[in-house]
């Protein structure tokens, strides 16, 4: 039972790291209709700038800020040289030219810092146990991740739902020429949505980085993950990526711990359940739990 | 007559240069030829259904990791004698069960994640081939007994082609040409048949199709099924080649480079897949003499190619022969 | 032959369907009018099985056909045009045309065959466009086809189906006087092999050709006879011809 508690927190802790992911894939294409590969990258980013930071100044938080601002400032580069380019263009054209982003950013961390994954530590303040219940010790930095995550959820909700950018993002999603004719600069807001997106990838990358190593790379798995989030909520929902990450991240976590591992098929299958999962969700809701009907 | 020429052409090209290469003495560029050519047989096959079925697979990869792995774990028991898992049945090492063998795990694999896939269609489309394909490489992964991660090294040699051994790299490279060419006729003749035509009108208007009378999602299930099949045949001449497999092979960047092909030789060619596998490969050949970084380089190359050089090479060959043909359409 | 019964249709609040019912007979154009909005797009989307009704029946030689879909139905010889041209951009108008004939035919006959040098197909893909005035655009492309052109294409299409029954939304929609006239006079030629349903706005072409006329309005039937009694009828009058007697 206690194991079973400390596992689902751990798959909460994952959902949380897949939901900034996802909440920043679904934006983008739910406004832009751009379907961006290089959004691993981002995450890649944040976690790498993050623990090289840390190692320089010996500052976690330093590092945060460091990591997450690279990730910003990445997303609004690559959306001033290339995005921008690609929204009138069809998916395809966006998955070849967000596939050279990638090849681009993989090399580059390699160029960089070099072939050898580096590390990035809990931060000191957090390296411990607390009892969420007696008798089950808890890491406080995973009970961090997962507060952190949800504060920075909230905020975006409201972000979107009560303020003025939330609603001229909204406004643009519906109707281009709309929002256009309402005065607002498109190219400007479309820059912010998308550098947004960037920001919480990078803050998912430095806030899982103690669980991962940080290599060239690392970022493409996640992304993935957060796709079947998207494909399972529905894309253009932020209700469909909170319930599809934790759907995911939990099935994920209990999935590689109940799962009878004794035999290459059970190895296999802990690995491939969330995908069967997605399937089945498919099944049953082609346009996924929250997608708008076509 | 034109057309014949230019469709004809890629082919010739891979025939010549391993032979050109031999004469001059560089029999080690055979293999780079090699691999052109599985490449192009599997670009090939996904063209076949993004060009004319309008299906954008970024999972492809899946099918070429399965294709090898029919070849890895049959080479594998064949090798030590053991019985392979499959109701205790022997290993085999012989192309002539494990090119057969690797079409029909391809397509009946093919099968249900091309029905799961066409549940929708465009972006979903796409993640879910991913999605799918990252599965199994996962569970690829997962076979701790053909070495997890580390795949399997067939450090006893390639298959027996109908008992003989076929050691010279030469004669595999005409093996796998012959194939591409096989499979070249074959799905231009698909592609022109009504199965073709149907996958065709799908892709330009599904809704009128289903009002003319045609359930479309059987001719593109099926044309996904034939292509996953055509790819892990592809992955079995690859895992020959190389006579090597793991789970790399299934790497979703594999797919990715799969799509680059198709665009660069340009799509719904069939033949433009040989082109873009001969640019593409034969750039990374020639970027990696300059650095060991050469993604650095094709990366962004390849941002330029699609944000100012849609058609591909073949639209390019096609403008400036004023040739005409399908090649480059959306 | 083709009967509706009752078919209720809402969208949220929107009732576009509401207790529709018809028959359309063979050897017989019964036309469908109305306002915009009137809801006979809908209907004609319940009858082809695109779109399926909330309740209520509909019939094919008194078999129902409710729970079938949009291709079986086309497969038992309903066939429709479409009032925005649906047609396959790339491909020639024969092409469009034999892709019609296709589905008509039996099922994998000549499947290896190509299908451009298919006599089968190409000879009643021609023939079709010939009898609507399009045979010298066989080798056209349709997206580069100019409108009225692409209307003609579209019943083309729907004819080299074969149907027993045709559904025509709006076939007059668009197209010069001329071509209106000769599209009547082919529509007119059709009249003895097929059931025909005609949703049309032009009113002088339905009072020449229909047998029967059936009013909608806010998806209910106001009224339904033959031409000469729904002109008189004073509530038709009142909630639709006086809006002009060409409301396009």
């Amino acid at each position: 039972m206690l194991l079973f508690l400390e596992q689902l927190l751990n798959g909460v802790q994952l959902s949380v790291t897949l939901l900034l992911m996802a909440s920043g894939l679904t934006l983008v294409f739910g406004i832009m209709n751009l379907l961006n590969l290089a959004h691993g990258s981002l995450f890649m980013a944040g976690a790498y700038v993050a623990a090289w930071t840390t190692g320089v100044t010996g500052s976690w938080l330093l590092g945060l800020v460091a990591g997450a601002g690279a990730a910003f400032v990445t997303g609004v580069a690559i959306e001033l040289v290339v995005m921008r380019r690609l929204y009138t263009r069809d998916h395809l054209d966006q998955v070849l030219a967000t596939f050279g982003l990638i090849l681009f950013f993989n090399e580059l961390v390699r160029l960089i810092w070099g072939i050898r994954p580096m590390r990035l530590d809990v931060p000191e303040a957090l390296n411990g146990f607390v009892e969420i219940v007696p008798g089950a010790p808890y890491p406080v930095y995973r009970l961090a991740v997962i507060a952190a995550g949800a504060l920075v959820m909230l905020g975006l909700a409201w972000l979107v739902q009560g303020t003025r950018v939330g609603m001229r993002i909204r406004a643009g999603s519906v109707d281009r020429e709309m929002i256009g004719a309402l005065g607002v600069d498109i190219g400007r807001l479309y820059t912010l949505v998308f550098a947004l997106g960037a920001l919480l990838a990078g803050l998912a990358g430095v806030l899982a980085g103690p669980f991962l190593a940080i290599q060239s790379g690392m970022g493409e798995p996640i992304l993935i993950l957060a796709f079947v989030v998207v494909v399972i909520g529905g894309i253009g929902s932020l209700k469909g990526a909170v319930a599809g990450s934790l759907l995911v991240g939990i099935t994920d976590t209990l999935g590689r711990v109940y799962l009878p591992k004794v035999s290459d098929a059970g190895t296999a299958l802990s690995s491939m359940l969330i995908f069967l999962v997605m399937a089945v969700v498919l099944a049953l809701f082609p346009t996924g739990l929250y997608g708008r009907k076509p | 007559m034109r057309a014949v020429l230019r469709d004809a052409l890629p082919f010739a090209v891979l025939a010549a240069a391993p032979v050109a290469a031999t004469l001059a003495g560089a029999d080690w560029l055979v293999p780079v030829f090699t691999r052109m050519a599985v490449f192009a047989l599997a670009a090939m096959a996904l063209d076949f259904i993004l060009g004319v079925g309008g299906m954008v697979s970024l999972g492809h990869a899946a099918f070429f990791a399965l294709g090898g792995y029919v070849v890895g774990i049959g080479s594998h028991h064949a090798y030590d004698g053991s019985p392979t898992p499959f109701f205790g049945l022997p290993g085999w090492n012989d192309l002539l069960i494990s090119l057969p063998l690797a079409f029909v795990v391809g397509a009946v694999i093919a099968l249900p994640f091309g029905w799961v896939s066409l549940r929708t269609r465009g972006a979903y489309f796409i993640m879910i081939t991913l999605a799918l394909a990252q599965m199994v490489y996962y569970g690829l992964v997962g076979l701790t007994s053909y070495g997890g991660d580390d795949g399997i090294s067939m450090w006893w040699g390639h298959n027996t082609l109908a008992g003989f051994e076929t050691a010279d790299r030469i004669v595999l490279h005409f093996l796998c040409l012959a194939l591409l060419v096989v499979a070249f006729v074959v799905l231009k003749r698909l592609r022109a048949a009504p199965f073709g035509r149907v996958l065709d009108g799908a892709r330009q208007n599904e809704a009128r199709m289903r009002a003319l009378g045609y359930r479309p999602l059987a001719y593109q299930v099926g044309a996904f099924a034939v292509s996953g099949g055509i790819v892990a045949v592809a992955g079995a001449l690859m895992a020959n080649v190389d006579e090597f497999v793991s789970p790399g092979m299934g790497h979703w960047t594999i797919s990715g480079e799969l799509l680059v092909i198709v665009i660069l030789g340009g799509i719904g060619s069939l033949s433009g897949a040989v082109w873009g596998a001969v640019v593409l490969l034969g750039l990374e050949e020639g970027l990696r003499e300059i650095t060991e970084h050469w993604p650095i380089i094709l990366g962004p190359l390849l941002v330029v190619i699609v944000l100012f050089a849609r058609g591909g090479i073949a639209g390019l060959v096609a403008r400036l022969g004023k040739g005409g043909g399908r090649a480059g359409s959306p | 032959m083709l009967e509706a019964r009752d078919l209720r249709k809402s969208f949220g609040a929107i009732v576009a369907t509401d207790g529709l019912s018809l028959t359309v007979e063979h050897g017989r154009i019964h036309a469908l009018i109305g306002p915009n909005g009137a809801g006979k797009s809908t209907a004609l989307a319940q009858l082809g099985g695109s779109l399926t009704p909330d309740e209520g029946q509909v019939l094919l030689d008194g078999r129902p056909i409710g729970g079938l879909d949009e291709a079986s139905r086309a497969r038992l010889g309903i066939a429709r045009s479409f009032q925005i041209s649906a047609l396959f951009p790339e491909m020639t108008a024969r092409e469009s045309v034999a892709m019609a004939v296709m589905a008509a035919r039996p099922h994998h006959a000549r499947f290896w065959r190509p299908a451009a040098t298919d006599r089968g197909l190409t000879d009643p893909a021609q023939a079709a466009l010939d009898r609507l005035g399009i045979g010298h655009l066989a080798h056209t492309r349709a997206g580069q086809l100019a409108h009225g052109q692409r209307r003609l294409l579209e019943m083309a299409m729907a004819l080299a189906c074969r149907p027993r029954v045709l559904l025509l939304d709006e076939p007059m929609a668009g197209l010069g006087a001329t071509e209106t006239r000769s599209l009547t006079e082919v529509i007119r030629g059709l009249r003895p092999d097929m059931a025909i349903l005609l949703v049309e706005h032009d009113m002088d072409v339905v009072f020449e050709l229909a047998d029967v006329v059936t009013v909608l309005v806010d998806g209910r039937v106001i009224a339904s006879g033959p031409p000469a009694a729904i002109r008189d009828d004073p509530e038709v009058r009142r909630a639709y011809l006086s809006e002009g007697d060409e409301a396009c």
